[in-house]
């Protein structure tokens, strides 16, 4: 009997640590208004996530915005707030706000901060800034970079990597003389950070769209090189950019508007550390042609010699998250398949690997209410997919997922109402169901 | 109570919009509204066709349009289309929109949204929008959403698409 009831009370403890686990963990603290989560794992399983916060400085800044000539400045000061977990996720420090001037981040959800860290322990954080050009004393925003060699307790002044050009574009850009901003940052294993931004600096009235332009250290940080134009005047220029490394191979992911006006998802590879890349291969089967800000980057991420690529398309049936993978190092993608063909809405989608298991996760809107968070895994290398399940939370709308592999499952992240919130998902976990096949 | 609210400032709304004879005349403020708001507001314009516009102050394909609505809001007023704008800045940015439309598009009859999420509001006539502005609906006299158009399009496609709402509706 007393055999019977330690075994009943350990299958009792393990529900309920299970049930635990299950429950993501909020880590921005309450009566906030946190928004736009990014992640990283260090390599010693410290778990990194920031968030980006306006201020109320920023929001001061907004009302000189509004009484200033241009009626708007697009000048948004935020705050970028850093929390860690060395136990797996259990727990998280307090947050640290990462740059040293309160409303130093130019802040917008759209355009948000990126963290990665290298194989070194170095956490480095990647984002839009606010200064002011001298000459005009108009706004600008430059790409910003700070880095901290103490696990993530100090981060350094922010180091900006981008040059401010002559040229004023404040009727253009709303306000703004130039935008250097949508920007994403990728570390290889011999202590390259490679930092890449949209660029409005030679935008015109006919041709409103963006330059990447990109600033490389491969010193892990310490020093960087002058910022070098990577891409023409094509890019989309409110679709934030996204990059990966793997077997000194950089993908490069952003949006290029064609001639007759498709804003296309592509990938763009280097092969020789950043110096140059070859011509962007577009993916994704179906043309989306809209003269509008559709707000979405490419999801990227390698697993050997599969490269896999997601993103939004306004242009396929049914409008949503697609996923496609490229067996050739990214010249050329198989047809893309939906992530949630069944949801009226799915959007913002990440990715990770964990062990050669592809796991996906972006919202979506299924009951016509509000939007949640979506997982599904493929085991066979992206040709099928578990059901789409939804992660379970509180109440209100879950939106922005991101991931990151570790521990043999993944990390995710996203902005549950005004909230930042975290779980761990094992890839045995229930959520990840039988598999489905999908009709591309 | 706070439904009762919502209503009585959307009647309000509805007759600025409905009073204010067109280009030139007085133009309502830039309410912000609740999605319940926002509901009884267009409501309140059934027996209109509502050209509405979801637009942002930083979306420049937005900006790039407003004059061609504002143009075919005037060429068909008197057939009975209303244009309403509904701004998605964010909540923070609420000055930013009142003073960017007064300067630029001071005949714009718009809305901002108040502390909910653009989704929210938005969900009240497209529970499948995917945050993509400009997004501009055609919501016939009945209150049912007749045409979604995503980008901007030129002036005489706006008027055509306009034509055949206030058609389907008659």
């Amino acid at each position: 009997m007393n055999r019977l009831a330690a075994f009943a009370m350990a299958l009792l403890m393990t529900v309920a640590t299970a049930l635990q686990a299950a429950e993501p963990v909020s880590i921005s603290p309450a009566g906030r208004k946190a928004m736009s989560p990014e992640m990283a794992v260090a390599p010693d399983g410290t778990i990194y996530v920031i968030w980006l916060e306006r201020t109320p400085e920023g929001e001061a800044i907004a009302a000189q915005g509004a009484a200033s000539k241009e009626g708007h400045t697009h000048h948004a000061e935020a705050d970028i707030w850093l929390v860690r977990s060395t136990d797996g996720g259990s727990t998280f420090s307090a947050p640290l706000r990462v740059n040293t001037q309160s409303g130093e981040v130019w802040g917008f959800p759209i355009s948000k901060p990126r963290i990665a860290v290298s194989p070194a322990g170095v956490v480095h954080i990647f984002h839009p800034g606010n200064a002011t050009e001298p000459r005009s004393g108009k706004p600008i925003v430059l790409p910003m970079i700070t880095r901290s060699r103490d696990g993530g307790r100090s981060f350094e002044a922010a180091r900006v990597l981008g040059a401010v050009p002559d040229s004023d574009h404040s009727h253009l850009v709303t306000g703004l003389a130039n935008a250097e901003c949508f920007g994403t940052m990728t570390l290889d294993e011999r202590g390259g950070v490679y930092t890449y931004w949209i660029d409005t600096r030679d935008m015109s009235k006919e041709q409103p769209n963006g330059k990447v332009f990109s600033a490389v250290s491969y010193d892990d940080g310490a020093t960087f090189g002058r910022d070098v134009e990577v891409l023409p005047a094509d890019t989309c220029p409110c679709c934030q950019l996204t990059a990966t490394t793997q077997a000194g191979r950089i993908y490069l992911g952003s949006r290029q508007v064609s001639p007759d006006g498709e804003r296309d998802s592509t990938v763009a590879v280097s092969t020789d550390r950043g110096r140059s890349f070859a011509p962007r291969t577009r993916w994704g089967g179906a043309r989306w042609k809209i003269d509008a800000c559709p707000l979405k980057a490419t999801a990227l991420v390698v697993d050997g010699d599969l490269l896999y690529a997601a993103s939004f398309n306004g242009g396929a049936t049914p409008p949503g998250a697609w996923l496609s993978r490229s067996l050739d190092g990214g010249r050329t993608f198989e047809p893309a398949q939906p992530l949630h063909a069944a949801a009226p809405v799915s959007d913002a989608p990440v990715l990770a690997v964990v062990g050669g298991t592809l796991v996906a996760a972006w919202h979506a809107k299924t009951d016509g209410a509000e939007r949640h968070v979506f997982v599904s895994v493929s085991r066979d290398r992206g040709q099928t997919f578990s059901a789409p399940a939804q992660v379970p939370a509180a109440s209100g709308s879950g939106i922005y997922p991101v991931l990151a592999a570790r521990n043999g499952g993944v990390q995710l992240a996203w902005q549950q109402g005004d909230t930042i919130v975290t779980r761990f998902l094992a890839l045995d976990d229930l959520l990840f169901g039988a598999p489905v096949t999908r009709t591309p | 109570m706070s439904r009762v609210i919502a209503t009585a400032r959307a009647a309000l709304v509805v007759a600025a919009l409905l009073l204010a004879p067109g280009v030139g005349a007085q133009v309502p403020e830039v309410q912000r509204v609740s999605p319940a708001e926002f509901s009884a507001t267009l409501a309140g314009l059934r027996g209109k066709v509502v050209m509405l516009n979801v637009w942002a102050t930083w979306c420049g394909p937005c900006l790039k349009e407003v004059p061609d609505l504002l143009a075919v809001e005037a060429e068909l007023r008197a057939d009975g289309l209303v244009l309403l704008g509904l701004a998605v800045d964010d909540a923070a940015d609420a000055a930013q929109v009142v003073s960017f439309r007064q300067r630029y598009f001071p005949a714009f009859r718009t809305l901002q949204r108040d502390e909910s999420a653009s989704d929210a509001l938005v969900s009240v006539v497209d529970t499948a929008w995917n945050e993509i502005v400009p997004t501009t609906y055609l919501i016939g006299r009945d209150g049912r959403v007749l045409r979604r158009i995503q980008g901007k399009l030129t002036r005489e496609e706006f008027s055509k698409a306009a034509r055949e709402a206030l058609r389907a509706g008659t």
